[in-house]
């Protein structure tokens, strides 16, 4: 007698044999979502297909939290999930776990599309970027409030300045609501105003739940914030828009804490310094004062006053040296007997000048006598005039006019008959 | 006015010590800066001591609440 089976024990068996096998336990696909249908309770029901099969496949609620898009017929994406039966329609589907959209090529793409453009606007200036405050009263903290980020920044603070206050704004940092919530906390927290300094960001993690970091609205945000903002999102190695666009990108949540305070010791140690130079400073001026002071007393004067006494009488006694040989009484003496000298001089100069002018005089006189014109015309010479003129030779004498001829006694008026030189014809 | 910060009085004692390094003071205002800076130093030296855990708020909706890690 042959044994038949019942349907339920065939599909039973068929799920047996279908979980059992390794390789169905854990499966990456790759597919477009057709047939898309969103239940009530959150379970996302779906076909995957390509261009030849499909497959029908369903995502539980449980696991829908970690999607980041919205996914909707005719996208492309890949999966991670498990192969089973559905006892009670006979047929196998596919349980996906993640389900992310096909094509990171695409995101780097729009990324670097993005970097670009708001690289050219001028977003990541270093001119617009603003200074941190050196040690902030409150820093304002933008990330999921469950994440390791905050618990690593308020530890790091706590560690290094525990003085400096913080402010958890809670924003979801991955997801399709993260953009949106990231953006209005950068908002909310301007306004409240409360905060010195914001730092925005995340523990690490995929490119795409590093996602929401690279959306436009939220680097316009960070730009548009009048509170300087660091950013730290993910690990080293991430970079994201909103590290370009903030005042200063932190490497790490972590890193961001230790960027936004000092640590206390530095702090005490710079106070100490500080006490250290007003001690020293005080007791330099008080020691500069003293040896001045000390100085002053040591000085010449208030030791022995009368050295400028006497120093003042020294140079007295030697101006009235020179005040009495300077006295007028002497220089009109001196002066005196110059006077008798020069008056005896030109005394006898006088004397000897008439003694010498009588006998040149007597001399003259009688060299005179010799040549007195009388005494030659005594011994027979006479003058010849014409119109009182004496005349020397015939040459210059006119033959129609009258003659005079003086003699030592008296004068003659003559007419001339006759003119006979002796050289004349 | 409210109590100035402890970095408003950490860039204050850093600015009286600088007055009196320039040396133009005479000794009251010198000894003026000094208990001042010294009182400063006291204070800033007090408020690090006694900061023991830092404070944690959580702006939920628009209001302050303590921020309960866990």
């Amino acid at each position: 007698m042959p044994k038949y089976l019942t349907v339920s024990a065939l599909n039973r068996y068929m799920k047996f044999k279908i979980d059992s096998d390794s390789e169905l336990q854990s499966i990456l696909l790759k597919a477009e979502i057709s047939n898309f249908k969103r239940h009530s309770r959150g379970h996302l029901y779906l076909t995957l297909k390509d261009e030849k099969s499909q497959v029908s496949a369903v995502m539980f609620s449980s696991h829908t939290g970690s999607l980041n898009f919205k996914p909707k017929d005719g996208d492309k994406i890949i999966i991670q999930g498990y192969v089973s039966v559905y006892e009670p329609y006979g047929n196998y589907q596919v349980y996906i776990t993640k389900m992310e959209v096909d094509g990171i090529g695409d995101l780097y793409m729009a990324y670097e599309k993005l970097k670009k453009s708001l690289e050219q606007e001028g977003l990541f200036k270093d001119s617009h970027k603003k200074t941190l405050p050196f040690i902030p009263k409150t820093v304002g903290v933008i990330t999921s409030r469950t994440g390791a980020a905050v618990k690593d920044i308020i530890n790091v603070i706590g560690t290094r300045f525990p003085l400096t206050q913080i402010i958890v704004y809670p924003a979801s940092v991955q997801g399709v609501l993260a953009k949106g919530e990231i953006v209005n906390q950068i908002e909310k927290a301007n306004q409240d105003d409360l905060c010195d300094c914001l730092i925005v960001g995340r523990g690490g993690g995929s490119i795409e739940d590093l996602w929401p970091f690279n959306e436009e609205e939220v680097a316009r945000a960070i730009y548009h914030s009048k509170i300087p903002i660091i950013s730290a999102v993910g690990h080293e190695t991430d970079y994201t828009i909103a590290d370009f666009v903030a005042d200063k990108r932190a490497s790490t949540p972590s890193h961001a804490a230790e960027l936004v305070v000092p640590h206390h010791k530095d702090i005490q140690f710079n106070i100490s310094n500080h006490q250290k130079r007003l001690n020293s400073l005080l007791s330099n001026k008080y020691q500069t004062l003293r040896s001045k002071f000390l100085n002053l007393v040591d000085s010449q004067i208030f030791k022995q006053p009368l050295r400028i006494i006497q120093t003042q009488e020294l140079s007295f006694n030697h101006l009235y040296d020179r005040l009495v040989k300077s006295n007028p009484k002497n220089l009109i003496k001196q002066k005196y007997v110059e006077l008798n000298q020069i008056d005896k001089i030109l005394q006898s100069t006088y004397i000897h000048m008439i003694e010498r002018k009588q006998h040149q005089f007597a001399r003259l006189a009688e060299n005179l006598e010799y040549v007195n014109p009388l005494s030659i015309m005594t011994k027979g010479y006479s003058i010849v005039k014409q119109n009182n003129t004496i005349k020397k030779s015939i040459v210059d004498i006119n033959k129609n006019e009258h003659l005079d001829i003086q003699m030592h006694d008296g004068d003659i008026q003559c007419k001339i008959i006759e003119l006979k030189g002796k050289n004349h014809e | 006015m409210s109590k100035p910060s402890f970095e408003e009085n950490l860039v204050k004692l850093e600015s009286l010590v600088k007055d009196l390094e320039s040396g133009d003071k005479t000794l009251d205002e010198s000894v003026k800066l000094y208990n001042e800076g010294i009182e400063l130093a006291k204070l800033c030296h007090k408020e690090l001591k006694e900061a023991e855990k830092v404070i944690v708020k959580l702006m939920n909706e628009d209001q302050l609440e303590d921020f309960n890690q866990e």
